[in-house]
């Protein structure tokens, strides 16, 4: 068996957002030789990058398990949406950079995982230009 | 075939020098082995002590070595199960949600916008002015610097004073030691130049004197126009004198077993400028000046790695001193956001 692949698409096409707005969307796994998932997480998250340690936040969390009772099918495409908060901003600066992104972990039998993430854009900052090193 | 075990390797960045499992088995046999040894410990204590007569008290205290053994193995263990058990995303989604209550005692402040990672003005808006609203704090660093200073310079000319008491005394009993005098002259002088050094740095201050920077309003926001002022006392000629807005990336960073701090500066800009004046006790420095921040700039920003700073920088070259630089943080904000509450009522529609 393949691992799968995992589809996610934003309702907005730019996927362009601005605080306050709402983000929503849907997520499905492709393939037909799927594994059976035990669970799946989907988080709306951002992360920092660049020359620092890497930093990261939640702000939506969801997760879903296999149960008898409510089997979980990634096939079928689901939904999610959350409202976006005021802070932080995507910012691309010279050290620093703040990413924002969709992100769905699938745990599979036999304590694999596998992982997608879909980044976004969330404000309007310019990226950031040298002005002038500093120190180190 | 099994990769070839290198313990005298240093780790650069985050690459990876062996597999992840091996390291985790490696915790968890050490958290156990800890556990294992703070029970034994424990267990034999209070052996002794139940069977001992007359062993006194010293068994009961010596009983928070193993505790302490077993309580720092057991931890150890409970953390690697959780980050075997749960994803990063669900860890930080326990630490947000456990950082979140609300704790008896502690006073919720309900003016305070609820803006994740932007930093609380709290320390800026608890000082008025005399002339606009807030009077800006300077910021501590520079205080730590003279502080850090005095004490490195005071303990290195308290260890050489011991040394050079001692060659002395050698000198004046007719027994030079010559290798060790002329070992002494190295240190003697860098004593030297740390009490210069440390003269010139309070001669500065006291010099320069104090520097009082207000600002109009607080938090600034993107495409804000806001009032400053500046007052500068102290005697002195002054080259020239500016006021800087400027904005720095901060990231912490490891190299190796170092841990580093890197600053970029991003944004810089001079509200107010002024050449060739001179200052007196009786007449200190006045000026004002409008801040104008601009529309594209970012918000401050802190996490536990990362940080983008604004702050006003009040600059200046004296004739005697010359340069000096102090430092205000000022904090930019977002500008509010305005559509929550619709946004809100479409989401709960939808899911409802």
């Amino acid at each position: 068996m393949t691992t799968p692949a995992i589809r996610i698409t934003f309702d907005s096409p730019s996927a362009h957002y601005q605080p306050g707005d709402r983000l929503s969307g849907r997520y499905m796994v492709e393939g037909t030789q799927l594994r059976p998932a035990r669970a799946v997480e989907l988080s709306v998250l951002w992360y920092t990058a660049g020359k620092g340690e890497e930093d990261m936040a939640v702000h939506h969390f969801e997760r879903f398990v296999d149960e008898p009772t409510r089997p979980l099918d990634l096939r079928m495409p689901r939904r999610f949406a959350t409202v976006m908060p005021a802070s932080p901003l995507s910012y691309d600066g010279v050290i620093l950079k703040i990413c924002w992104c969709i992100r769905i972990r699938v745990f599979l039998s036999q304590g694999q995982e596998t992982l997608t993430e879909v980044p976004f854009t969330f404000g309007n900052v310019p990226a950031g230009q040298i002005e002038q090193p500093i120190a180190e | 075939m099994l990769p070839r075990p290198r313990l005298f390797v240093k780790k650069r960045g985050t690459r990876r020098t062996g597999p992840r499992w091996a390291g985790e088995l490696a915790e968890g046999l050490l958290s156990a082995g800890l556990m294992a040894a703070g029970a034994f410990g424990l267990y034999w204590l209070i052996y002794q002590v139940v069977s001992a007569k007359g062993a006194g008290r010293w068994p009961w205290f010596a009983m928070v070595i193993p505790v302490a053994l077993f309580v720092y193995g057991a931890i150890g263990l409970i953390r690697l199960l959780w980050h075997r058990s749960a994803s990063t995303e669900r860890r930080a989604v326990a630490v947000r949600n456990a950082t979140g209550w609300e704790l008896p005692g502690i006073v919720a402040r309900p003016n305070h916008p609820a803006l994740p990672s932007v930093p609380a003005i709290d320390v800026v808006t608890d000082s008025p002015g005399i002339r606009l609203a807030y009077r800006l704090p300077i910021d501590a660093a520079r205080g730590w610097v003279s502080f850090t200073m005095a004490a490195v310079c005071l303990t290195w000319n308290t260890l050489v004073a011991v040394f050079v008491v001692q060659v002395i005394q050698m000198h004046s009993a007719g027994q030079p030691n010559w290798l060790l005098t002329w070992l002494m002259v190295p240190f003697v002088l860098g004593g030297v130049w740390t009490l210069i050094e440390l003269g010139r740095q309070v001669l500065l201050n006291i010099a320069v004197g104090t520097t009082r920077v207000e600002i109009s309003q607080h938090p600034f926001y993107p495409g804000g126009m806001y009032q400053g002022f500046v007052s500068q006392t102290g005697r002195l000629q002054v080259r020239w004198l500016q006021v800087q807005l400027v904005c720095d990336e901060q990231a912490i960073h490891q190299q190796g077993t170092d841990t580093r701090r890197a600053i970029c500066r991003v944004h810089r800009s001079t509200p107010f400028s002024q050449r060739k004046f001179d200052i007196t006790p009786q007449q200190p420095f006045d000026a004002t000046f409008d801040i104008t921040v601009p529309d594209s700039a970012m918000h401050s920003f802190v996490s536990p790695h990362n940080a983008l700073m604004w702050a006003l920088l009040v600059r200046g070259r004296m004739a005697r001193w010359g340069d000096f630089e102090r430092r205000f943080p000022i904090y930019v904000y977002p500008i509010p956001m305005t559509k929550t509450s619709a946004a809100t009522e479409q989401l709960t529609a939808a899911r409802t």
